[in-house]
């Protein structure tokens, strides 16, 4: 089954890295054989470089970081063409229950991870990683961050990858790893540990 | 340039059988409780209610206090061999930090736990000794020898003021008994500096003078207050637990904050109806004075307090100084922008409950 990625249906030119290498077909192969790998091959959990998770569509200052990405149910969880700018639509993954609720929202300004044109569409786990406090419509369009949460006021980038900006949060917002396929965008896996789980895993069900 | 953090979608789960040890924070002067789960390598706890040290069904709901984060979890030495740790607040605790919160601190503590694989692996193992420019192991006989022959030199040459110490004091008294005892008893120096101070004075010396010891007020005090002026400190940010568990429970609590820069406790603080006043860095002597001349002037002093509790007669000299004064103008717009006009709207209530916070490395005087 042929996989398309996001390189198949990027506008305009090949992606540039922002030092200004353009990410080549050999990287765009090896994403594809991974990914299938990952999605389809049941491996469990790898570590990858964040650079090779988002081909071309990370800061180089977060090129170089190795995370922990694990095989999760690939979801349909809207589309281009409903997305508003700052807009945020709601969704939830990777399983049906309230801990999954989550973001999705194209910010207007290019993005840690984020897919689309402008790579600025990204998705987030709604729970804060304090207490899980609701960040449900809490979006700050100005300054594209989730937050402060009501409950102990913490704050996360939307643009860094759910960096914690000022908090008492010990760990980033949980960021939903998103694919365009044509108009329509999917949930792929999760960076981060979702608020009152001890595996994301654990709670996909049949994962 | 190595990037050393690695966001995990898992975290192990202490069992139900791990060695369970109560302790406190190691940070600010809050003071949260806080219990570490030790456990061997090589097996976890699960998340059903009985597998697990909390006894609890995961997902854990929010509030629960029960959650452990990625950076609650670390792995140590114990005997040599290879544990689990998780550090959590206390969540049994009845007092100070309710519930399991915590700051970004304290909710760190188990980064700082001894990993020979880790990040703490760099930890000072053994006296170290400059020779020829490089950092040699000496033994703890050798180091304190050399200490004690310097001290012994620079006392008999120069005496003992020209011996001085610089020591943290956080925690507990036994942490810093023995080297202020040193300082003290042994040497008998004055030339000793704690924590944030350059000498053994008061935290707010005006204030301590008068009478108001600056942390007689309890933590439910803050909850209870009218209004809280804070001066210099985001409380937010430097005693956490205290403003997100006491201070913004407090109801109907306004908060005054006086800083360079609006952060998050004073952006908070400004949302709920208290004032955010941008202080020029410096100016903020003046304002204290301006405030406690204008309180003054219009007699919203709580002057039952002031008779009961605060030494009269520095109160009085003080109150007949600023009356003396004929011509006093605080350049008000050029201090704080948004400063209310004067005579309009009162801005602190007739009773003034006034709690003095010392920030770190600032202090309030009035």
């Amino acid at each position: 089954m042929k996989q398309e990625t996001f390189n198949d249906k990027r506008h305009g030119t090949a992606p540039t890295t922002e030092s200004g290498e353009a990410a080549g077909t050999d990287a765009r192969l090896s994403c594809l054989s991974r990914r299938h790998f990952l999605l389809v091959g049941g491996a469990g959990a790898v570590t990858i470089l964040l650079g090779e998770l988002f081909p071309g569509r990370v800061s180089a200052q977060d090129e170089r970081r190795r995370v922990r990405f694990a095989a999760y149910p690939r979801k349909k969880i809207g589309q281009f063409s409903q997305l508003v700018e700052n807009q945020p639509l709601e969704f939830l993954y990777p399983d049906d229950g309230p801990h999954s609720l989550s973001l999705l929202v194209r910010l207007g300004r290019r993005a840690g991870g984020g897919i689309g044109p402008a790579q600025d569409v990204v998705a987030f786990n709604t729970l804060c990683t304090h207490q899980g406090g609701s960040l449900r419509g809490l979006y700050n369009s100005e300054h594209k961050v989730a937050g402060p949460c009501p409950v102990h006021l913490s704050t996360f980038d939307l643009t860094r990858h759910g960096m914690v900006v000022s908090a008492s949060a010990t760990e980033g917002l949980p960021q939903v790893v998103v694919e365009p396929e044509g108009d329509d965008i999917y949930a792929v896996g999760i960076l981060g540990l979702v608020y009152g789980y001890p595996s994301n895993v654990t709670f996909v069900k049949g994962a | 340039m190595p990037n050393d953090y690695q966001p995990t979608d898992r975290v192990p789960l202490p069992p139900r059988d791990a060695k369970v040890f109560t302790t406190a924070c190691d940070y600010c002067i809050v003071g949260c409780g806080y219990k570490a789960y030790v456990w061997p390598d090589g097996r976890e706890g699960g998340p059903r209610a009985d597998q697990n040290a909390f006894g609890i069904d995961y997902p854990a709901p929010p509030l629960s206090g029960r959650w452990v984060s990625p950076n609650q979890h670390n792995y140590c030495l114990v005997d040599g061999k290879k544990h689990h740790v998780v550090v959590l607040p206390d969540g049994d605790a009845t007092v100070v930090n309710r519930g399991g919160n915590h700051s970004i601190r304290g909710g760190c503590i188990a980064q700082k736990v001894y990993n020979p694989e880790g990040p703490t692996k760099e930890r000072l193992q053994r006296p170290l000794l400059r020779v020829g420019g490089e950092l040699v192991p000496v033994s703890w006989d050798l180091a304190l020898e050399i200490m004690a022959d310097v001290s012994r030199s620079v006392i008999d040459k120069f005496g003992e003021a020209a011996w001085g110490m610089k020591t943290f004091s956080y925690q507990y008294f036994e942490n810093t008994y023995a080297i202020s005892k040193l300082a003290f008893e042994a040497i008998m120096t004055p030339a000793y500096a704690p924590h944030d101070k350059p000498g053994p004075g008061n935290d707010t010396a005006g204030v301590d003078d008068a009478g108001i010891i600056t942390f007689s007020a309890s933590y439910e005090d803050s909850s209870l207050a009218d209004v809280m002026f804070i001066s210099g400190t985001d409380p937010y940010e430097t005693k956490t637990v205290l403003f997100t568990e006491w201070m913004m429970k407090g109801h109907p609590n306004k908060i005054i904050m006086v800083l360079p820069r609006k952060t998050t406790g004073a952006a908070y603080a400004e949302k709920i109806g208290g004032l955010f006043l941008q202080i020029i860095p410096g100016t903020d002597t003046i304002l204290h004075l301006a405030l406690a001349r204008l309180i003054l002037e219009k007699g919203w002093q709580d002057q039952e307090f002031l008779d009961r509790w605060v030494t009269k007669r520095w109160a009085q000299r003080y109150a007949r100084k600023l009356a003396n004064i004929q011509h006093f103008s605080a350049p008000r717009t050029r201090l704080t922008p948004d400063f209310p006009e004067y005579g309009a709207t009162p801005i602190i209530p007739k009773s003034l409950t006034a709690t003095a916070w010392r920030g770190q490395c600032h202090v309030c005087d009035t």
